[in-house]
Protein backbone atom coordinates (compact mmCIF):
# COMPACT_ATOMS: atom_id res chain seq x y z
CA UNK A 1 0.00 0.00 0.00
CA UNK A 2 1.92 3.47 -1.30
CA UNK A 3 1.49 6.51 1.26
CA UNK A 4 -1.46 8.25 -0.57
CA UNK A 5 -3.79 4.79 -0.50
CA UNK A 6 -2.85 4.63 3.17
CA UNK A 7 -3.55 8.48 3.96
CA UNK A 8 -6.68 8.47 2.10
CA UNK A 9 -7.94 5.15 3.73
CA UNK A 10 -7.28 7.12 7.07
CA UNK A 11 -8.99 10.02 6.09
CA UNK A 12 -11.96 7.85 5.00
CA UNK A 13 -11.84 5.84 8.13
CA UNK A 14 -12.00 9.05 10.34
CA UNK A 15 -14.73 10.57 8.26
CA UNK A 16 -17.03 7.33 8.70
CA UNK A 17 -15.90 7.24 12.33
CA UNK A 18 -17.05 10.63 12.83
CA UNK A 19 -20.57 9.80 11.27
CA UNK A 20 -21.07 6.69 13.17
CA UNK A 21 -19.99 8.28 16.74
CA UNK A 22 -21.23 11.35 16.37
CA UNK A 23 -23.57 11.45 19.91
CA UNK A 24 -26.91 11.10 19.16
CA UNK A 25 -28.49 14.69 19.84
CA UNK A 26 -31.97 13.50 21.76
CA UNK A 27 -33.83 16.35 22.45
CA UNK A 28 -34.42 17.74 25.97
CA UNK A 29 -37.38 19.24 28.05
CA UNK A 30 -37.53 21.88 30.95
CA UNK A 31 -37.57 19.53 33.92
CA UNK A 32 -41.28 20.22 35.64
CA UNK A 33 -41.52 22.50 38.76
CA UNK A 34 -45.63 22.64 38.70
CA UNK A 35 -46.34 20.90 42.00
CA UNK A 36 -49.76 20.11 40.62
CA UNK A 37 -48.56 18.28 38.01
CA UNK A 38 -45.98 16.56 39.81
CA UNK A 39 -47.93 15.39 42.80
CA UNK A 40 -50.95 14.46 41.13
CA UNK A 41 -49.50 12.99 37.94
CA UNK A 42 -46.05 11.91 39.77
CA UNK A 43 -47.98 9.56 42.17
CA UNK A 44 -48.80 6.69 39.93
CA UNK A 45 -46.42 6.67 36.90
CA UNK A 46 -43.33 9.25 35.65
CA UNK A 47 -44.36 12.80 34.96
CA UNK A 48 -44.47 12.75 31.39
CA UNK A 49 -43.80 15.85 29.53
CA UNK A 50 -46.36 17.77 27.76
CA UNK A 51 -44.38 18.24 24.67
CA UNK A 52 -44.61 14.65 23.86
CA UNK A 53 -48.19 15.07 22.63
CA UNK A 54 -50.31 17.24 20.58
CA UNK A 55 -53.27 19.88 22.32
CA UNK A 56 -56.17 17.29 21.82
CA UNK A 57 -54.82 14.16 22.77
CA UNK A 58 -53.99 16.15 26.44
CA UNK A 59 -57.50 17.29 26.63
CA UNK A 60 -59.01 13.98 25.37
CA UNK A 61 -56.65 12.60 28.24
CA UNK A 62 -57.81 15.16 30.85
CA UNK A 63 -61.32 15.01 30.28
CA UNK A 64 -61.60 11.46 30.89
CA UNK A 65 -59.56 10.75 34.07
CA UNK A 66 -62.27 8.62 35.59
CA UNK A 67 -60.96 6.23 32.50
CA UNK A 68 -57.32 6.41 32.56
CA UNK A 69 -55.63 3.54 31.43
CA UNK A 70 -57.89 0.95 33.18
CA UNK A 71 -58.16 3.10 36.50
CA UNK A 72 -60.19 5.80 37.74
CA UNK A 73 -57.71 9.11 38.08
CA UNK A 74 -59.83 11.82 38.43
CA UNK A 75 -59.26 14.13 40.53
CA UNK A 76 -60.71 17.63 42.23
CA UNK A 77 -61.37 20.42 39.30
CA UNK A 78 -59.12 23.20 40.40
CA UNK A 79 -56.27 20.45 39.61
CA UNK A 80 -57.74 19.50 36.66
CA UNK A 81 -58.09 23.06 35.76
CA UNK A 82 -53.63 23.71 36.34
CA UNK A 83 -53.18 20.35 34.80
CA UNK A 84 -54.92 21.21 31.69
CA UNK A 85 -53.68 24.85 31.28
CA UNK A 86 -50.40 23.38 31.92
CA UNK A 87 -50.26 20.66 29.30
CA UNK A 88 -52.45 22.42 26.71
CA UNK A 89 -50.19 25.34 26.50
CA UNK A 90 -46.63 22.83 26.02
CA UNK A 91 -48.36 20.55 24.01
CA UNK A 92 -46.40 19.37 20.98
CA UNK A 93 -47.88 21.61 18.19
CA UNK A 94 -48.42 24.91 20.47
CA UNK A 95 -44.92 24.99 22.03
CA UNK A 96 -41.97 26.57 19.98
CA UNK A 97 -39.14 24.33 21.31
CA UNK A 98 -37.12 21.95 20.18
CA UNK A 99 -38.42 19.25 21.96
CA UNK A 100 -42.13 19.88 20.78
CA UNK A 101 -41.09 20.55 17.54
CA UNK A 102 -38.82 17.00 17.27
CA UNK A 103 -42.56 15.33 19.01
CA UNK A 104 -44.90 17.30 15.78
CA UNK A 105 -42.86 15.62 13.61
CA UNK A 106 -44.60 12.94 11.80
CA UNK A 107 -47.95 14.26 12.99
CA UNK A 108 -50.83 14.69 10.66
CA UNK A 109 -53.48 16.89 10.28
CA UNK A 110 -55.99 15.76 12.73
CA UNK A 111 -53.68 12.85 14.78
CA UNK A 112 -54.63 12.55 17.88
CA UNK A 113 -52.13 9.64 19.59
CA UNK A 114 -54.04 7.98 22.47
CA UNK A 115 -50.43 7.98 24.19
CA UNK A 116 -47.17 8.75 24.14
CA UNK A 117 -46.08 5.37 23.18
CA UNK A 118 -48.32 5.43 19.81
CA UNK A 119 -47.05 8.94 19.23
CA UNK A 120 -45.08 9.35 15.94
CA UNK A 121 -41.96 9.86 17.38
CA UNK A 122 -41.68 7.73 19.97
CA UNK A 123 -42.77 4.72 17.61
CA UNK A 124 -40.06 5.59 15.39
CA UNK A 125 -37.29 6.03 18.42
CA UNK A 126 -38.38 2.55 20.00
CA UNK A 127 -38.97 0.53 17.13
CA UNK A 128 -35.81 -1.80 16.78
CA UNK A 129 -34.22 -4.44 18.91
CA UNK A 130 -32.85 -2.43 21.84
CA UNK A 131 -35.90 -1.62 22.87
CA UNK A 132 -36.80 -5.32 23.54
CA UNK A 133 -33.65 -6.26 25.07
CA UNK A 134 -33.87 -3.62 27.33
CA UNK A 135 -37.10 -4.59 28.69
CA UNK A 136 -35.86 -7.90 29.42
CA UNK A 137 -32.58 -6.34 31.06
CA UNK A 138 -34.84 -3.90 33.15
CA UNK A 139 -37.53 -6.96 33.83
CA UNK A 140 -39.53 -3.71 32.90
CA UNK A 141 -43.30 -4.00 34.02
CA UNK A 142 -44.91 -1.24 32.40
CA UNK A 143 -43.91 1.35 28.65
CA UNK A 144 -44.73 4.11 31.13
CA UNK A 145 -41.49 3.88 32.92
CA UNK A 146 -39.58 5.74 30.74
CA UNK A 147 -36.68 5.91 33.59
CA UNK A 148 -36.00 2.47 33.96
CA UNK A 149 -34.23 3.01 30.68
CA UNK A 150 -33.42 6.87 30.29
CA UNK A 151 -32.46 6.82 33.66
CA UNK A 152 -32.17 11.27 33.39
CA UNK A 153 -35.94 11.06 32.26
CA UNK A 154 -37.71 13.20 35.06
CA UNK A 155 -34.83 15.85 34.64
CA UNK A 156 -36.27 15.81 30.73
CA UNK A 157 -33.24 14.13 29.08
CA UNK A 158 -33.46 11.02 26.86
CA UNK A 159 -30.03 10.28 25.32
CA UNK A 160 -30.57 7.10 23.52
CA UNK A 161 -27.48 5.47 25.00
CA UNK A 162 -28.16 5.50 28.71
CA UNK B 1 -15.98 6.00 80.78
CA UNK B 2 -18.31 4.09 81.57
CA UNK B 3 -20.36 6.98 83.18
CA UNK B 4 -20.20 9.02 80.56
CA UNK B 5 -21.09 6.33 78.00
CA UNK B 6 -24.06 5.93 80.01
CA UNK B 7 -25.18 9.56 80.09
CA UNK B 8 -24.43 9.18 76.50
CA UNK B 9 -27.14 6.66 76.17
CA UNK B 10 -29.44 8.44 78.51
CA UNK B 11 -29.19 11.92 76.60
CA UNK B 12 -29.28 9.72 73.17
CA UNK B 13 -32.93 8.15 74.21
CA UNK B 14 -34.12 11.29 75.79
CA UNK B 15 -33.45 13.21 72.38
CA UNK B 16 -34.82 10.49 70.46
CA UNK B 17 -38.25 9.99 72.15
CA UNK B 18 -38.16 13.67 72.20
CA UNK B 19 -37.77 14.14 69.21
CA UNK B 20 -39.48 11.76 67.38
CA UNK B 21 -42.90 11.03 69.80
CA UNK B 22 -44.33 14.65 68.62
CA UNK B 23 -44.60 13.67 64.65
CA UNK B 24 -45.57 9.85 65.98
CA UNK B 25 -48.13 11.72 68.57
CA UNK B 26 -49.58 13.99 65.84
CA UNK B 27 -49.68 11.46 62.88
CA UNK B 28 -51.26 9.33 64.91
CA UNK B 29 -54.17 11.37 66.46
CA UNK B 30 -54.75 12.83 63.08
CA UNK B 31 -55.35 9.38 61.73
CA UNK B 32 -57.29 8.69 64.65
CA UNK B 33 -59.18 11.45 63.99
CA UNK B 34 -60.38 10.36 60.13
CA UNK B 35 -61.20 6.80 61.30
CA UNK B 36 -63.29 8.36 64.40
CA UNK B 37 -65.11 10.75 61.30
CA UNK B 38 -65.63 7.46 59.31
CA UNK B 39 -66.45 5.40 62.67
CA UNK B 40 -69.46 8.09 63.76
CA UNK B 41 -71.15 7.49 60.72
CA UNK B 42 -70.98 3.68 60.23
CA UNK B 43 -73.87 0.94 61.14
CA UNK B 44 -71.39 -0.89 63.09
CA UNK B 45 -68.61 -0.32 65.40
CA UNK B 46 -65.48 -0.69 62.64
CA UNK B 47 -63.02 -3.71 62.77
CA UNK B 48 -59.96 -4.83 61.93
CA UNK B 49 -60.59 -8.14 60.76
CA UNK B 50 -63.66 -6.70 57.98
CA UNK B 51 -60.58 -4.57 56.98
CA UNK B 52 -58.55 -7.34 56.23
CA UNK B 53 -61.09 -9.09 54.19
CA UNK B 54 -61.88 -6.00 52.15
CA UNK B 55 -58.22 -5.74 51.78
CA UNK B 56 -57.39 -9.54 50.43
CA UNK B 57 -60.90 -9.67 48.76
CA UNK B 58 -60.84 -10.13 44.81
CA UNK B 59 -64.33 -8.79 43.95
CA UNK B 60 -63.38 -8.01 40.23
CA UNK B 61 -66.43 -5.96 39.82
CA UNK B 62 -64.58 -2.50 38.64
CA UNK B 63 -62.33 -2.12 36.02
CA UNK B 64 -60.32 -5.28 34.35
CA UNK B 65 -57.00 -3.99 34.94
CA UNK B 66 -57.52 -3.87 38.87
CA UNK B 67 -59.79 -6.62 39.95
CA UNK B 68 -58.16 -6.16 44.15
CA UNK B 69 -56.52 -4.00 45.85
CA UNK B 70 -53.59 -6.38 46.27
CA UNK B 71 -53.16 -5.85 42.38
CA UNK B 72 -51.11 -2.89 42.87
CA UNK B 73 -50.17 -2.85 46.68
CA UNK B 74 -49.28 -6.64 46.73
CA UNK B 75 -50.35 -9.29 49.15
CA UNK B 76 -49.27 -7.69 52.62
CA UNK B 77 -49.66 -4.42 53.57
CA UNK B 78 -46.27 -4.77 55.21
CA UNK B 79 -44.55 -4.63 51.87
CA UNK B 80 -44.32 -1.99 48.93
CA UNK B 81 -46.76 -2.19 46.08
CA UNK B 82 -46.10 -1.06 42.80
CA UNK B 83 -48.53 1.06 40.58
CA UNK B 84 -49.09 -0.57 36.89
CA UNK B 85 -46.76 2.61 35.44
CA UNK B 86 -44.19 0.79 37.61
CA UNK B 87 -43.77 3.11 40.64
CA UNK B 88 -42.95 1.60 43.95
CA UNK B 89 -46.19 2.38 46.27
CA UNK B 90 -44.98 2.69 49.80
CA UNK B 91 -46.65 -0.01 52.39
CA UNK B 92 -50.17 0.88 53.49
CA UNK B 93 -49.50 -0.55 57.08
CA UNK B 94 -48.72 2.15 59.33
CA UNK B 95 -46.27 -0.02 61.52
CA UNK B 96 -44.11 0.62 57.94
CA UNK B 97 -45.30 4.18 56.76
CA UNK B 98 -46.08 6.13 60.18
CA UNK B 99 -47.61 9.09 57.75
CA UNK B 100 -50.13 6.72 55.93
CA UNK B 101 -53.78 8.21 56.32
CA UNK B 102 -53.08 11.05 57.91
CA UNK B 103 -53.94 13.80 55.45
CA UNK B 104 -58.02 13.61 55.28
CA UNK B 105 -58.40 14.88 51.92
CA UNK B 106 -55.28 12.05 50.19
CA UNK B 107 -57.69 9.54 52.55
CA UNK B 108 -60.54 10.46 50.91
CA UNK B 109 -59.35 11.51 47.09
CA UNK B 110 -57.53 7.44 47.06
CA UNK B 111 -60.88 5.66 48.37
CA UNK B 112 -63.03 7.52 45.72
CA UNK B 113 -60.53 6.62 43.11
CA UNK B 114 -59.36 2.91 44.53
CA UNK B 115 -62.80 2.03 45.24
CA UNK B 116 -64.22 2.92 41.81
CA UNK B 117 -61.28 1.35 40.46
CA UNK B 118 -61.67 -2.20 42.05
CA UNK B 119 -65.39 -2.20 43.55
CA UNK B 120 -67.10 -0.33 40.64
CA UNK B 121 -68.38 2.16 43.22
CA UNK B 122 -67.05 4.39 46.10
CA UNK B 123 -66.56 2.83 49.59
CA UNK B 124 -68.94 3.29 51.97
CA UNK B 125 -68.14 4.65 56.02
CA UNK B 126 -68.24 1.61 57.42
CA UNK B 127 -65.55 -0.17 54.57
CA UNK B 128 -63.35 3.24 54.98
CA UNK B 129 -63.19 2.82 58.65
CA UNK B 130 -62.59 -1.15 58.68
CA UNK B 131 -59.77 -0.43 56.34
CA UNK B 132 -58.13 2.22 58.03
CA UNK B 133 -58.47 0.34 61.35
CA UNK B 134 -56.72 -2.57 59.68
CA UNK B 135 -54.19 -1.03 58.56
CA UNK B 136 -53.76 0.86 61.67
CA UNK B 137 -53.35 -2.17 63.19
CA UNK B 138 -50.60 -3.85 61.01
Amino acid sequence: MNKINFLLAAGILVFASAIVFEPARAESFPPISNQTVKTECGDCHMVFFAEMLPRQSWLNILNNLENHYGEDASIDPVSLKEITVFHTSRASDVLNSRGAHKWREGLRAGDVPERITTAPRFVRKHNDNDYKRMWTKFNLVSNADCVACHKDANKGLFDDDD
Amino acid sequence: MKTLNKTNVITAVVLLIGGLSPNLASANSARDTIISGFSSVAELPVSAERGKALFESSPAAGKPDTPSCTTCHGASPMTSGMTRAGKPIEPMAVSVTAERFTDLKKVQKWFRRNCKSVLGRECTAQEKGDFLTFMSSR
